[in-house]
C-alpha cells in the first residue's frame, strides 16, 4: 500500500516542526527518513502513523485520505525507539495485544503469536517478562507486535537508536531480509546514514522541517543535491575555487566558520577520497599543505593535513598502496589536488 | 556505595548511640510497657474481653467505617490523581497543594468543621436536609471525616506512577488499535494497582486509629456509634487498663499486619520491573 | 477532502480524552476537593471572623483557659519538634551513612508513629508512666511526676511526631550520597567540621520544611495527649484539646476563633512546602544554566 504526503505543515508553538514536506513512498517500498536532530523525521513520522495531527495538508494511504482518521483505525504498525512493551505482560500477551483488543478468535491469535514468534527467534521465551529480556530481544518483540494485526504499512522510529553496534548490525541486515519476505512497505527514522543506507530502498534527506533530498543511497551520495546533504553524508572539505573548462581548480582555502560554508560564493566541495596528494610544485590549481597526522581507518588511511598559515585543515582517505608509492612523515610539504569535486548554487537552501 | 563508606566517616557512636537511646525512651518503652501488660492477660481473658458486646460493636464499627472511608477514597484519590497529573486549569497548583491540608491540620479542626457544617443544623447539613438527608451522629458521618483525613493517601501515592507512565506507552495501544477506555483498562490501571492498593491500605491504617476528629461528629454511644479508640479511652479512664490493652492489641495488629501486606504487595507487583 | 491549505480541526491525538470526558472529570474532581477540603477551610475562617475582628481576638485571649491552652502548645511543641530535630539529624545521619546490624529495626522503629493510634500511644505512655505502670513508682519517688504533667505532653508529643523530619532528611541524605564527606575528610576536615560545612548547608530545604512540619504536628496532636493530660480546664490542655472542650460547651465564636489559629498553622504549612518546592526547583534550573559549556 503507497503512502502519499501533501504538502504536510506542522508546528509545535512558534517551532515549525514540518513545513510544506510532500513524499511518495511506492507500496512495498523501504524507505528511510534521514537527518540531524530537529529536522522533522520523527515529526513526518508520526503525522504518517497518527500520533500527531498536521495543521496543514493531507496524509494519503493508497488512495484513501486518513488525516483525520484517528490513530486506532490506522492499521499502521509502529515501533518506538524505546520499544515501549507493556512491562506487566508476557512477551505472548505483548504481541498478542493488538489482535486481543480488535476481538479475533483466540485460536487465531494463539496461531498467528506462535508464528511471530518463530520469526522473531524467540520460541520458548512467549511467557518472559521484557525485563528479562535483552536491548535486541525487546526490539524484536516490539517489531513482532506491530506486525501482529496484519497493519498496512510498517513505521519505525530509531529502531536500532538504543542498541550497542554489533546487535545494530544484526538486527540492521535481520529487518532488511525481513523485509524483502514480506515486502510491507515501510518507513524509518534514523539519524544514523550508515543505517539508512544499509537497510533502505530510497533515503529521504531531511533538514529543519524540509526535505532536502529523495533517492537510493548510491545516488545521493554520488550526487548531493546541496552542499548540506553532501556534508551530511559523509566527511566533506571546503575549499575556494572555480570551474574552468570542465575541471576544478581550487584557488584557497576557506578559514573555518560554522556558517560561512554553506552560503558564500564558489565553494568546493570535495570528498576525503576525492583528493589526491602530491609532491610540491606540481599540478596549476593544487593548494600546498602541510602533513598533520596520518592513521589507518578501516580499510584506507586518513590523512590530516593543514594550510601553510595553519589556519585551515582538511582530510584526504589514500589506500596503503598510495602510501606505500608517495610515503609521507608528520610536517611533510606536500601539494592537494582534486581528482572531482562539487559546486553548489550559493542561494539553494535559503 | 554505602560499603566503601562503611563506618569510615565519624560520629558513628555517637550518632548510633544517641539514636537508640532516644528511640528506646520515646518509643520502644511505651510500646514494651504494652507488650508487657498485654501478657498479663490471658488468652481466655483475652477473648472475653474483646467478645464484650461493647468492644464487638466498637471494633466493627472501626472497622467497617475505616474500610469504607478508605474504599472512597480509592475511587476519589485516583480520579482526583488522573485530574491533576493528566489535565491542565486554572490554579492547578494552588488546588493541588490543598490536598494535603488532611495532613496538617489537627484533627480537632477537622472534628469540629464537619460537625458544624454536615451536621443537621449546619450549612451543608441543611441543603442535604431538603433532600432527606441528615447524617448527624450516624456512621454516615464517621465515614465522611475518614474520607477527610485518609483523603491524601491515595492521591499522593498514585500521582508520582502516573506521572512516570511514560506516554508511548499508551500511544502504542492507541496504534495497537485500543480504544481510551481498553487502553485505561488493560494498559494503564496494572501499572497504576499497587499504588492504588498501597494508598488504600495506608488510608485504612489510619482510619483504624483516628480518634479526635471522630468523636465530634459521632453521639459516642456505647454500642451503637462509639468507634474502638474511644471505648478505649473510656477504658483508660475507668482504669481498666487490661480491657483498653486488649482492645489497642487488636488495633495494632491489624495496622501492623496492614503495613507490612502494604510492603509485601508493593515488593511483589514490582516482580516484573 | 483535500483541502491543502487551510487550518484544520485537530482529530484526537492517542494520549488525548474526549473534551466532555475531560470536562466532566475536572468538575467531579474540583467538587471532591472543594467539598472536603475547600469549604471546611471557608468555614474556618467564616465562623472565626463572624463577629469582626475585636471579637475574633477577644475570643482567643479573653478566656484564662484559651490563654492557658496556647501557653501549653507554646511550651510542648517547641520541645518536641526540637527533640526530634536532634534525633532527625542522628539517625538520618546514621540511616544514610552507615551499615550495622539493627539498622532495619530501627527504620521500623521510625515509621511505627505512623501505624499506632495516637489513642494506643497514650494508652502506652499510661502503662509506663501511671502510678500502678512500670517506671510511674520509681519515678515519683525521685520526686519526678510525668503522667498529667507538662513532661507526659512532651513525651507524647514527641512520640507522634517523630517520623516527620528524619523521613525528610534521609532521602536528601541518600540522593547525595558520602562523596561530599568523604572528600572533606580526606582533606582533614573533623566530624563537626564536615557536619557543619558540608552536610548541613545541603539540608537546609529539607530540615526548614521538615521542622515546619513537625510543628504543624505537634501544634494538632489530639489522641495521645488527651489521654495522658490531666484535661482538667487550665492544666495541662493544649489547644485541641480547648477546642473540643469548647465545642461540648458549645462556645461556638471561641471554638473557631481557636480552631482558625491551628488552621492558619497548617495553611502555612502548605504554603511552605510549595516555597520549598519551587525553591528547589529554581536551584536545579540555575546550576543546569551555569554550566559552561565545554
Amino acid at each position: 500500500m503507497s503512502i502519499t504526503v501533501n504538502k504536510v505543515s506542522k508546528s509545535f508553538g512558534t517551532f515549525r516542526a514540518l513545513d510544506n514536506v510532500s513524499l511518495e513512498v511506492p507500496s512495498g517500498c523501504l524507505v528511510a527518513l534521514l537527518g540531524p536532530s530537529g529536522s522533522g523525521k520523527t515529526t513526518l513520522l508520526r503525522v504518517i502513523a497518527g500520533l500527531e495531527t498536521a495543521d496543514e495538508g493531507a496524509v494519503l494511504y493508497k488512495d484513501e485520505e486518513v488525516t483525520d482518521t484517528p490513530v486506532q483505525h490506522r492499521q499502521v504498525g509502529f515501533v518506538f525507539q524505546h520499544y515501549a512493551l507493556f512491562r506487566h505482560m508476557s512477551v505472548f500477551e505483548n504481541i498478542a495485544f493488538g489482535m486481543r483488543v480488535r476481538k479475533w478468535p483466540s485460536s487465531k491469535i494463539q496461531q498467528r503469536v506462535t508464528e511471530l514468534i518463530h520469526l522473531i527467534r524467540l520460541e520458548g521465551l512467549d511467557q518472559r517478562y521484557p525485563s528479562q529480556l535483552s536491548g535486541g530481544q525487546r526490539q524484536r518483540v516490539a517489531l513482532a507486535r506491530a506486525l501482529a494485526s496484519e497493519p498496512r504499512v510498517l513505521l519505525l522510529d530509531e529502531p536500532f537508536g538504543a542498541l550497542d553496534a554489533k546487535v545494530r548490525l544484526e538486527l540492521r541486515q535481520w529487518l532488511r531480509r525481513l523485509h524483502d519476505q514480506i515486502h510491507l512497505t515501510s518507513i524509518f527514522v534514523t539519524h544514523d546514514q550508515e543505517d539508512a543506507f544499509a537497510v533502505s530502498d530510497k533515503v529521504v534527506v531531511m533538514r529543519q522541517g524540509k526535505i532536502e533530498q529523495i533517492g537510493p543511497p548510491v545516488e545521493l551520495f554520488e550526487n548531493p543535491a546541496n552542499a548540506f546533504v553532501m556534508d551530511f553524508l559523509g566527511h566533506v572539505n571546503a575549499f575556494k575555487g572555480q570551474l574552468k573548462d570542465g575541471r576544478i581548480f581550487l584557488t584557497d582555502y576557506v578559514m573555518h566558520s560554522s556558517q560561512g560554508k554553506f552560503n558564500e560564493q564558489g565553494i568546493v566541495y570535495v570528498r576525503p577520497h576525492e583528493l589526491e596528494i602530491k609532491g610540491v610544485n606540481d599540478h596549476f590549481g593544487s593548494l600546498p599543505a602541510i602533513v598533520d597526522h596520518l592513521h589507518p581507518s578501516g580499510s584506507c588511511i586518513r590523512v590530516h593535513l593543514r594550510s601553510p598559515c595553519g589556519q585551515a585543515s582538511c582530510c584526504v582517505e589514500i589506500n596503503t598502496d598510495q602510501l606505500r608509492v608517495f610515503p609521507m612523515n608528520v610536517g611533510d610539504k606536500v601539494c592537494i589536488h582534486p581528482k572531482r569535486g562539487r559546486i553548489f548554487d550559493q542561494d539553494y537552501n535559503i | 556505595m554505602i560499603k566503601r563508606s562503611k563506618n569510615i566517616l565519624p560520629g558513628f557512636t555517637l550518632s548510633l548511640g544517641f539514636s537508640l537511646t532516644f528511640i528506646s525512651i520515646i518509643v520502644f518503652l511505651p510500646l514494651a510497657a504494652l507488650a508487657l501488660k498485654s501478657t498479663e492477660l490471658s488468652f481466655q481473658q483475652f477473648i472475653q474481653t474483646i467478645s464484650h458486646a461493647r468492644s464487638l460493636s466498637a471494633i466493627k464499627l472501626t472497622f467497617f467505617t475505616a474500610i469504607m472511608a478508605a474504599a472512597i477514597n480509592m475511587v476519589i484519590g485516583m480520579l482526583v490523581a488522573w485530574v491533576f497529573v493528566r489535565y491542565e486549569f486554572p490554579f492547578k497548583q494552588w488546588i493541588d497543594a490543598l490536598i494535603d491540608l488532611p495532613f496538617a491540620l489537627p484533627t480537632a479542626v477537622a472534628g469540629l468543621v464537619y460537625a458544624n457544617l454536615y451536621m443537621r443544623n449546619g450549612w451543608v447539613g441543611q441543603i442535604l436536609a431538603l433532600a432527606g438527608i441528615d447524617i448527624s451522629y450516624s456512621s454516615t458521618a464517621i465515614i465522611l471525616v475518614l474520607v477527610f483525613t485518609g483523603f491524601p493517601f491515595v492521591v499522593r501515592a498514585v500521582q508520582p506512577v502516573l506521572e512516570e507512565i511514560e506516554p508511548e506507552l499508551e500511544e502504542a495501544a492507541a496504534i495497537l488499535g485500543a480504544s481510551r477506555l481498553q487502553t485505561f483498562c488493560l494498559v494503564l490501571w496494572p501499572m497504576l494497582r499497587p499504588a492504588v492498593v498501597t494508598g488504600f491500605a495506608l488510608a485504612l491504617a489510619r482510619g483504624l486509629g483516628e480518634y479526635g476528629s471522630v468523636i465530634f461528629v459521632s453521639s459516642n454511644l456505647p454500642g451503637q456509634t462509639e468507634v474502638a479508640p474511644t471505648l478505649i479511652v473510656a477504658r483508660i479512664e475507668e482504669n481498666k487498663y487490661a480491657e483498653a490493652t486488649a482492645l489497642a492489641l487488636v488495633l495494632l495488629t491489624a495496622s501492623f499486619f496492614l503495613l507490612g501486606a502494604i510492603n509485601f504487595w508493593e515488593r511483589w507487583s514490582r516482580r516484573h520491573e | 477532502m483535500n483541502n491543502g491549505h487551510g487550518i484544520r480541526m485537530a482529530a484526537s491525538s492517542a494520549r488525548e480524552d474526549p473534551a466532555w470526558l475531560k470536562f466532566s472529570l475536572i468538575t467531579m474532581a474540583l467538587m471532591i476537593v472543594g467539598f472536603l477540603i475547600g469549604v471546611p477551610v471557608i468555614h474556618v475562617f467564616w465562623q472565626a471572623l463572624s463577629g469582626g475582628i475585636k471579637a475574633y481576638l477577644s475570643n482567643i485571649f479573653e478566656d484564662p483557659a484559651n490563654r492557658d491552652a496556647i501557653f501549653t502548645t507554646l511550651y510542648v511543641a517547641p520541645r518536641a519538634v526540637f527533640l526530634n530535630l536532634l534525633f532527625g539529624i542522628s539517625s538520618a545521619w546514621l540511616v544514610s551513612r552507615f551499615k550495622f546490624p539493627g539498622r532495619t529495626i530501627l527504620l521500623t522503629l521510625i515509621d511505627m508513629p505512623f501505624a499506632i493510634s495516637p489513642v494506643v500511644v497514650g494508652l502506652g505512655l499510661v502503662l509506663l508512666y501511671g502510678s500502678s505502670g512500670l517506671l510511674g513508682p520509681s519515678l515519683a519517688s525521685v520526686g519526678i511526676q510525668v503522667l498529667f504533667n507538662s513532661p507526659a505532653l512532651v513525651l507524647a508529643t514527641t512520640f507522634v511526631t517523630l517520623p516527620f523530619i528524619v523521613r525528610e532528611l534521609i532521602p536528601i541524605m541518600e540522593s547525595i550520597g558520602p562523596d561530599e564527606e568523604l572528600a572533606a575528610l580526606s582533606l582533614g576536615a573533623s566530624g563537626l567540621q564536615i557536619f557543619f560545612r558540608i552536610t548541613l548547608p545541603s539540608l537546609t530545604l529539607g530540615l526548614l520544611y521538615g521542622t515546619i512540619l513537625c510543628t504543624a504536628r505537634a501544634v494538632g496532636e489530639f489522641g495521645a495527649i488527651y489521654v495522658v493530660s490531666g484535661r482538667i480546664a487550665g492544666r495541662g490542655q493544649t489547644i485541641p484539646l480547648r477546642v473540643e472542650q469548647l465545642f461540648q460547651q458549645y462556645q461556638t465564636p471561641a471554638d473557631f476563633a481557636l480552631a482558625s489559629i491551628l488552621t492558619v498553622i497548617a495553611l502555612a504549612t502548605l504554603s511552605a512546602r510549595k516555597i520549598m518546592q519551587s525553591l528547589s526547583n529554581q536551584r536545579h534550573a540555575t546550576d543546569q544554566a551555569k554550566r559552561i559549556p565545554a
